[in-house]
């Protein structure tokens, strides 16, 4: 298909005028990072995927409003996380209910090998003992490849309180996962 | 793992990989599948959207023009009658004057 090989500010173009299939295109290659956003903020996949849709669909219908002179991710992300965060205020008695330390959001599948599970489940146990902002930028610079000055502007922060919190999220997951070494070793 | 370096700030692959693998939900192709489909739903709703914004201000104008059609008319059929002094017996009947003698004895003795 000719529309694979565009560039993320071309098939925003197109989607916005009107062009559904590449809006699917977009969806496609930014959905599992927005699932992964939305997750460091909610804990909850089900919460996370709900979060995930609603900012997608959201992103849709503001089309008009992207400037595609800019980077597409970072705008997304950004509403993606305002989605997150507005879900997690509507289920907020909700969350603190569900997550603690001794109880992972998720359990691993039979098939998956232990270690790999286990490493899972006490990462995001590990992730849910942080604020939300560092599991987020975190997130957004290890895992999903956001610069400093686009996760300070994604989160309405300055780039110095960005670099310290992911100081402070990369101490505490090295903690909780030197541990678990040691576990198991 | 063991290259974690809190003072680092350039990215770390191993610990990015890790959260990647913990925070990937199921089902990829199923959640593609649902957002595809609500941006449909969504585009019908703006293009109902569109004819509503489109429709309401119109059907507002036909209905003001129709009502000033109808109050010209009706005003323009009143000075007439007035003008010509052709007023029918009724409406002089129905009026705040008392009508001429006349008027009311034409008005009985008219053929019907």
């Amino acid at each position: 298909m000719r529309n694979r090989d565009a560039g993320d500010g071309e098939l925003a173009r197109q989607a916005a005028a009107g062009d559904q299939a590449a809006y699917g295109l977009l969806v496609d290659r930014h959905g599992e990072t927005a699932r992964r956003v939305a997750l460091s903020i909610l804990r909850d996949e089900h919460d996370a995927d709900d979060a995930a849709q609603d900012g997608l669909v959201a992103a849709w219908r503001s089309l008009e409003r992207f400037d595609p002179a800019r980077p597409f991710r970072p705008w997304l992300m950004r509403i993606v996380v305002n989605a997150a965060r507005d879900l997690a205020r509507r289920r907020a008695v909700r969350q603190t209910e569900m997550v603690s330390p001794e109880a992972p959001a998720t359990r691993a599948s039979p098939e998956e090998d232990t270690e790999r599970a286990l490493l899972r489940d006490r990462l995001r146990t590990a992730l849910a003992t942080l604020p939300e902002r560092q599991r987020l930028v975190v997130t957004l610079f290890d895992a999903e490849g956001f610069s400093h000055a686009e996760i300070a502007d994604l989160v309405g922060a300055p780039e110095g309180t960005v670099r310290s919190e992911l100081f402070h999220a990369r101490r505490a997951l090295r903690e909780e996962l030197g541990a678990l070494r040691e576990e198991l070793q | 793992m063991s290259g974690i370096n809190p003072f680092d700030h350039e990215r770390d692959p191993a610990l990015g990989a890790m959260l990647r693998d913990a925070l990937t939900g199921a089902d990829q192709a199923g959640f593609v599948a649902r957002v595809r489909a609500s941006v449909a739903l969504a585009r019908q709703e703006r293009t109902f959207d569109v004819l509503a914004r489109w429709l309401r201000p119109n059907v507002s104008a036909a209905a003001a023009i129709m009502m000033l059609g109808a109050a010209l008319w009706w005003y323009q059929a009143a000075s007439t009658s007035r003008a010509d002094g052709t007023a029918t017996v009724a409406e002089l009947l129905v009026s705040d004057s008392v009508p001429a003698r006349e008027i009311l004895l034409a008005g009985l003795l008219e053929p019907r």
